[in-house]
């Protein structure tokens, strides 16, 4: 099995690793990484739980290679924020109580920030549009969406 | 897994290797395919970082698509062109954002089965293909490069470098309709493209190309004797009515896990309808 040296930066750190082929994105994150807020839920592209972004966009990092993220940016819900400092996208999911068994939320969530990072002032449409790739299975929409547009307020309040 | 440095290196890796070796670009099917064992591959090439051949270029009335293009890429291209909003209009509805982000033109065409929402749509552009090895290209048209499903005319050490198509005048308009049990992450259970082309008096239809996921078989095609049928009529109610009736008779769908024969024939009807009708208000300016 032929081995490869992947450089990739996650969560802001520079990574130098030796991955196998086989090996996705998915893996190193969680297993190299120690990174469990990157769920593994279908493993076949169909359920979001997995996502992350890179270089500025959604991806599911089960349908990545992790030699195909070579050389790549990649973030992560341990990047977004911290227990003290969370991201208003997290604040405003607390407030809304929109998690329910939470298993999709750390998808959510950055599949929220990538929203409000390229569009600050989104409709609920857009936001619908964002989170569509991401399946929450307790069917908890409403409450996220309108999280997401409480988050768009706060950070556009902010930016003044 | 090869990571070639350059187009010229992957060519020759697959000349090389020829035996047991796919290229990969997304890996959006591919991977999902071999996680589900319906695909071996002792060794990959990935395609994915080859920059060369990821453009969307509009040159002398002629559209030109790299194969590594993503579908994310087409957001935002041209979109006030009939060509632009086609795209834009299909890459709404193509998987979800996070498969947009790495699924590539020429990985959904290479995949070559009715689940592809890309085949149908450069289909009804009449798109041509050009194929790529160490010391050689090939161009022929998207249908003959279909050979079958999940069969193309690639061979071993080729690749497909790009999709080209005629950038569709001022007096024509296209459009894609696709119905899934959702809006996101689902495979069309029909999917209708409609190219239409006007005379300059924009009264009679002077190009017709009409695309199916599904017509005959389980890979995209053109419903020719729809076309042939609007070809010369005047654009109104009465032709779009008679399209529909024309497409019943063409179609053979079957039944599968996801819908029957019967609803599927009675949704293209509906898809048809809507694709024409669209097609006909932009040319008409309503």
């Amino acid at each position: 099995m032929a081995k490869h040296l992947v450089k990739l930066n996650v969560n802001g750190r520079d990574h130098a690793l030796v991955v196998e082929s086989s090996e996705r994105l998915l893996d190193i994150l969680r297993d190299r990484l120690n990174l469990k807020g990157v769920k593994e839920g279908c493993g076949t592209g169909d359920c979001g739980a997995c996502t992350v972004i890179m270089d500025g966009r959604l991806v599911n990092s089960c349908l990545v290679l992790a030699v195909q993220a070579r050389d790549k940016k990649i973030v992560t819900i341990e990047g977004v924020g911290t227990r003290e400092r969370l991201h208003p996208v997290q604040k405003a999911i607390m407030k809304y109580n929109a998690a329910q068994c939470g298993f999709c939320i750390p998808a959510m969530v950055l599949a929220g920030k990538s929203l409000l990072d390229h569009n600050p002032t989104p409709s609920s449409e857009d936001i619908k549009e964002a989170i569509s790739g991401v399946l929450c299975r307790c069917t908890g929409y409403y409450k996220l969406v309108e999280a997401i547009q409480e988050a768009a307020k706060e950070m556009s309040g902010v930016k003044g | 897994m090869y990571v070639p440095v350059s187009l010229d290196d992957a060519l020759r890796y697959l000349e090389e290797n020829p035996t047991d070796t796919l290229p990969i670009a997304g890996g959006t099917d591919l991977l999902s395919r071999i996680n589900r064992k319906q695909v071996s591959a002792k060794n990959l090439v990935d395609l994915s970082g080859l920059s060369e051949l990821r453009y969307i270029k509009r040159e002398n009335g002629k559209i030109s698509i790299g194969a590594m293009t993503t579908i994310a890429d087409f957001e935002g291209q041209e979109s006030n062109s009939a060509w632009g909003e086609l795209l834009n209009g299909v890459a709404k509805k193509f998987g979800s954002p996070n498969i947009r982000t790495v699924a590539t033109v020429g990985g959904n065409i290479c995949a070559a089965s009715s689940s592809e929402d890309l085949i149908p749509v450069f289909l009804a552009l009449d798109a041509k293909v050009r194929t790529i090895r160490t010391g050689g290209a090939r161009e022929m048209s998207l249908q003959e490069f279909l050979v079958a499903k999940r069969k193309t005319a690639l061979d071993p050490d080729e690749i497909l470098a790009e999709v080209s198509f005629t950038e569709p005048n001022a007096l024509a308009a296209c459009t894609f309709e696709k119905l899934g049990m959702r809006n996101t992450l689902i495979i069309a259970l029909v999917s209708v493209t409609a190219f239409l082309e006007a005379d300059q008096n924009r009264s009679k239809i002077e190009r017709a190309r009409i695309a199916l996921n599904r017509l005959r078989g389980k890979i995209p095609e053109r419903a020719e004797s729809v076309e042939k049928e609007l070809l010369g009529q005047k654009l109104s109610e009465q032709t779009i009515k008679t399209a529909g009736e024309l497409l019943e008779k063409e179609l053979a769908l079957t039944s599968d896990s996801r819908a029957s024969a019967e609803y599927r024939c009675e949704a293209a009807k509906v898809l048809l309808r809507r694709a024409l009708m669209h097609c006909q208000e932009k040319i008409l300016g309503k």
